[in-house]
C-alpha cells in the first residue's frame, strides 16, 4: 500500500531520507509538495490542506532535531 | 427572585504554592430564569519533576464551557488544551455530529503553538478546536459575555489581556501574563488603550503577580540589544553560541537586529580606518533545535518574518538559516550565531553540543577550520529557571572543559552585561496599571493578584492599595452582584487542591501514551494523593500506526502501568539513525569549502 497524505509520521521519515539538508525553519508548501511527488511510494492526488502540510514539517523537524520540550511557562521565567 | 451572581473561579493558577497551570472560569447565572453561563480563560499545564511527581506535569480541572479564551502561548497558559481533547473527546465527537464545537478565541502566534501542541501530543486534525482569531481592539460576543481584548507586552509575540464584561454588566479585566515596556513584534502595552477601557468602568482587576517583589518597571528588549552588541564586540575570531528559549520571538528579533548593527558598526571602524567601503556583514544567524525552527515557522506565518524586519529597520540584510542546511555548514566559524534550544540543561541542542553528540554543531569541526585557538563564545540569553540551578551550572561547566568562553548570566545576583529582559510586571508596572484604572474608572475597581505566590501576591495588593484600589488576597472564588458594587462571598484558597495528573506511560514525548490521575494535594503537609483515573476515549490510530504502535495495550492494569513506567528510561529515546547521524559533518569536502571562503574573506579584507 503507497504513502498519503495522512501518513505523517512516515512521509516525514521518507522525506529526511531523501532531503536531510532541507531548512525545515522556511520551507514552503508548494516545495515540500513537490519534494512528497518525488517519493516512489507516494500515491494520493488529493489536495492537502495547509494543517496537514504543517504537520507533515513538524514531524520532519523532530526527526531532524529529536529534544526534550523545553520546560518553559512553568513560572518566573521569562 | 434569585439575584443574577457574576463569578470568577481559579482553576489553577491562583494556588498558594505554585505558579502556572492557568485557569479561570468566568460565570454568570441569571437570577430569573437559573441559567448559568460560563467561558473559561485559558487552561494551561503546571511543570513538575516526573522523578518526584510521578507526573509529567498537572492540568486544573477540565474546563466546564466551550469557549476558551487564550491570552498567550506559553505552555502555563495553553498547555492543557490537548489533554482536553483527550478527555473529553467523546464529548466533543457527540457535540461535532450536532454541529457544535470547542473554539479557542485567541490571537495568531497562540494559534500555531496550540497547534503544535495539538499535533505533538498526537490529536487527530479532524478532532482539533474551532480557532477564533481574536484582536486587540476588536469585541466580540461569547455565550452572552461581551469581550474586549487588548494588547499587553509579554515575552511571546501577540499577547493580550481581556475585559470581560457579564451579561448584568459587572466589568472585569485580566491583564494575562504582562509588562509594560514595548515589544519589537506585533502591538504591546498601550496606557490610552487600557485608560479607555477602564473609562468605561472595571469593576475586578485580575493581576499578573509573578514579578511583582522586582522594583520598577521590567526593561524591555532594547536594554537586551545593548548588553547583547556590548558582548558581540568582545567576542571576535570565533562563533558565537547562544542558548534562546524558543517561544521568546523577541528575543530572536533583538539578536538578528544586533548582529545587524554591529555588523554597520564594524564597517563603518572600517571605514574611518581607510579601508575600502563594502556593505555591513552581519554574522550568519544559525538556528538549532526543533522548537526554534518551530517557532521561527510561527513567526512567518504570523507575519513576523525576521529578515524583512530587519531589513526594514536597519538596511541590512541578514541571513537565518537552519543548523543543517548547507549555508550554516559553509559559512566560516567566526562568521556564525548559533541560536539553540536547551538554555536549562535539558536534552536539547546546547547540552549536546556540550557533550559532542549534536547532529550539526561541532567544537572539534570548527576548530578544525578555524584553528584549535580559534576562541568559541558560549552565552545564554534567558535566566535560569528556579529549580534547574544545577543542570544550568553543568552546561557551564561542560563548555568550560570544552575549552569555551562562557557567559551564563545568574537570575539572583547584579550581572555584568543585560542580555535578558523578563516578561512579566515589576511592581512598576502593576503601579501602572492600578492607576490608570485609578484614575480612569468611574467605578471602585478591586484588584485580585493572580499568578503568583503568596509573597508576589500581597505585594500587588500592598501597591493597588497604595493606587487608591481595594484588593482582595487569596481567593479562589469571587461572587459578585449587579455591577460588582458588592460581593456576595468568595472562597480562601483551600489547603486541598485538584488537579488532574498528567502521566505519560511511554516516557516518549514523541510517542506519549497519556494516563490521567484525579491528584488532590494538600498544600500544607505537600501530600498528594491519586484518587481516581479518569477513563478516555482514545484517539483512533491509523493501520500503519497500529503495526508500529509501542504503546501499552489499552486495557493495561495497573501493575502493568507502573512496570511499564519503570521499564522506560525518563531520557527521550535516540533511534539508531540519530545514533548515526550524530558523528560530527567534518567531511573534508566540507573543510576545503570553509577554508577556501576564510580565505577569500581574509584576502577582501587585506589592503
Ligand atoms: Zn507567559
Amino acid at each position: 500500500m503507497g504513502l498519503n497524505w495522512s501518513d505523517i509520521d512516515n512521509l516525514a521519515q521518507e522525506l529526511e531520507k531523501r532531503y536531510p539538508e532541507t531548512d525545515l525553519s522556511v520551507l514552503e508548501h508548494d516545495e515540500l509538495r513537490k519534494l512528497v511527488a518525488g517519493i516512489d511510494e507516494f500515491d494520493d492526488k488529493t489536495v492537502p490542506d495547509d494543517d496537514t502540510m504543517e504537520s507533515v514539517i513538524r514531524a520532519w523537524i523532530y526527526i531532524q532535531f529529536p529534544e526534550e520540550p523545553e520546560k518553559v511557562g512553568s513560572g518566573n521565567i521569562d | 427572585m434569585a439575584e443574577s451572581v457574576t463569578s470568577w473561579k481559579s482553576a489553577g493558577g491562583n494556588n498558594p504554592d505554585h505558579i502556572g497551570g492557568n485557569g479561570y472560569e468566568f460565570s454568570y447565572t441569571d437570577g430569573e430564569t437559573g441559567e448559568k453561563k460560563t467561558i473559561q480563560v485559558d487552561y494551561g499545564s503546571l511543570f513538575c519533576d516526573k522523578k518526584q511527581t510521578g507526573y509529567d506535569c498537572f492540568i486544573p480541572t477540565l474546563p466546564n464551557c466551550d469557549d476558551i479564551l487564550i491570552t498567550h502561548g506559553h505552555e502555563d497558559h495553553i498547555g492543557g488544551i490537548a489533554h482536553l481533547m483527550n478527555l473529553r473527546r467523546k464529548e466533543l465527537e457527540e457535540k461535532r455530529a450536532r454541529g457544535e464545537n470547542l473554539t479557542i478565541h485567541c490571537t495568531p502566534f497562540a494559534r500555531e503553538m496550540i497547534k503544535k501542541d495539538l499535533q505533538g501530543n498526537g490529536i487527530p486534525k479532524e478532532e482539533w478546536p474551532v480557532f477564533d482569531i481574536v484582536e486587540p481592539g476588536k469585541p466580540f460576543e461569547v455565550n452572552g459575555f461581551k469581550i474586549e481584548p487588548f494588547a499587553i507586552s509579554h515575552s511571546i509575540p501577540d499577547a493580550v489581556g481581556y475585559v470581560i464584561e457579564s451579561p448584568d454588566g459587572t466589568r472585569m479585566m485580566t491583564t494575562g501574563d504582562f509588562k509594560t515596556a514595548q515589544v519589537p513584534l506585533g502591538q504591546g502595552w498601550d496606557d490610552k488603550q487600557i485608560a479607555e477601557l477602564a473609562k468605561k468602568g472595571i469593576d475586578y482587576l485580575f493581576i499578573d503577580s509573578t514579578s511583582s517583589i522586582q522594583q520598577g518597571e521590567t526593561i524591555g528588549e532594547a536594554e537586551v540589544k545593548t548588553g547583547l552588541k556590548e558582548i558581540l564586540k568582545q567576542s571576535q575570531g570565533g562563533p558565537v553560541i547562544s542558548g534562546v528559549i524558543s517561544s521568546s520571538c523577541h528575543r530572536l528579533h533583538t539578536i538578528a537586529l544586533a548582529l545587524a548593527e554591529e555588523a554597520i558598526e564594524r564597517e563603518q571602524k572600517f571605514r574611518e580606518e581607510g579601508w575600502p567601503a563594502a556593505e555591513p556583514q552581519p554574522r550568519v544567524m544559525i538556528l538549532d533545535g526543533a522548537s526554534l525552527l518551530l517557532a521561527r515557522r510561527a513567526m512567518n506565518a504570523c507575519g513576523y518574518k525576521l529578515e524583512d524586519i530587519i531589513k526594514k529597520e536597519t538596511g541590512v540584510d541578514i541571513k537565518i538559516v537552519a543548523s543543517n542546511s548547507k549555508t550554516a555548514h559553509r559559512t566560516p566559524p567566526d562568521q556564525r550565531f548559533y541560536v539553540c534550544t536547551g538554555t536549562q540543561g535539558e536534552e536539547a541542542s546546547l547540552l549536546k553540543i556540550a557533550e559532542g553528540r549534536n547532529k550539526e554543531i561541532s567544537l572539534d569541526e570548527m576548530r578544525a577550520v578555524g584553528g584549535e585557538d580559534m576562541p568559541i563564545y558560549v552565552y545564554d540569553l534567558q535566566s535560569c529557571i528556579p529549580g534547574s540551578e544545577a543542570k544550568h551550572q553543568a552546561l557551564e561547566e561542560k563548555f568550560k572543559q570544552a575549552g569555551c568562553k562562557t557567559y551564563f548570566p545568574s537570575r539572583y545576583k547584579p550581572n555584568e552585561y543585560t542580555v535578558h529582559a523578563s516578561g512579566h510586571a515589576s511592581a512598576g508596572d502593576v503601579a501602572k496599571i492600578c492607576k490608570i484604572c485609578a484614575e480612569n474608572s468611574p467605578r471602585p475597581t478591586m484588584v485580585v493578584p493572580i499568578h503568583g505566590d503568596p509573597q508576589q501576591r500581597r505585594n500587588v495588593m500592598k501597591i493597588a492599595q497604595e493606587n487608591d484600589l481595594t484588593a482582595c488576597i487569596f481567593p479562589n472564588m469571587v461572587e459578585m452582584n449587579s455591577l460588582g458594587n458588592k460581593v456576595i462571598s468568595w472562597e480562601v484558597a483551600d489547603k486541598s487542591e485538584e488537579w488532574i495528573g498528567v502521566n505519560d506511560l511511554n516516557n516518549d514525548f514523541r510517542r506519549p501514551y497519556y494516563m490521567y490521575d484525579k491528584v488532590e494535594y494538600d498544600a500544607e503537609t505537600k501530600q498528594r494523593i491519586k484518587t481516581d483515573t479518569y477513563k478516555y476515549k482514545k484517539a483512533p490510530r491509523k493501520p500503519k500506526e497500529e503495526e508500529n504502535a509501542d504503546a501499552p495495550k489499552e486495557e493495561i492494569n495497573e501493575t502493568e502501568k507502573k512496570n511499564v513506567s519503570a521499564r522506560k528510561k525518563a531520557e527521550p529515546k535516540r533511534s539508531e539513525k540519530d545514533d548515526a547521524k550524530a558523528q560530527p559533518k567534518a567531511d573534508k569536502n566540507n573543510a576545503d569549502v570553509i577554508a577556501q571562503e576564510v580565505m577569500k574573506r581574509k584576502r577582501a579584507k587585506g589592503k
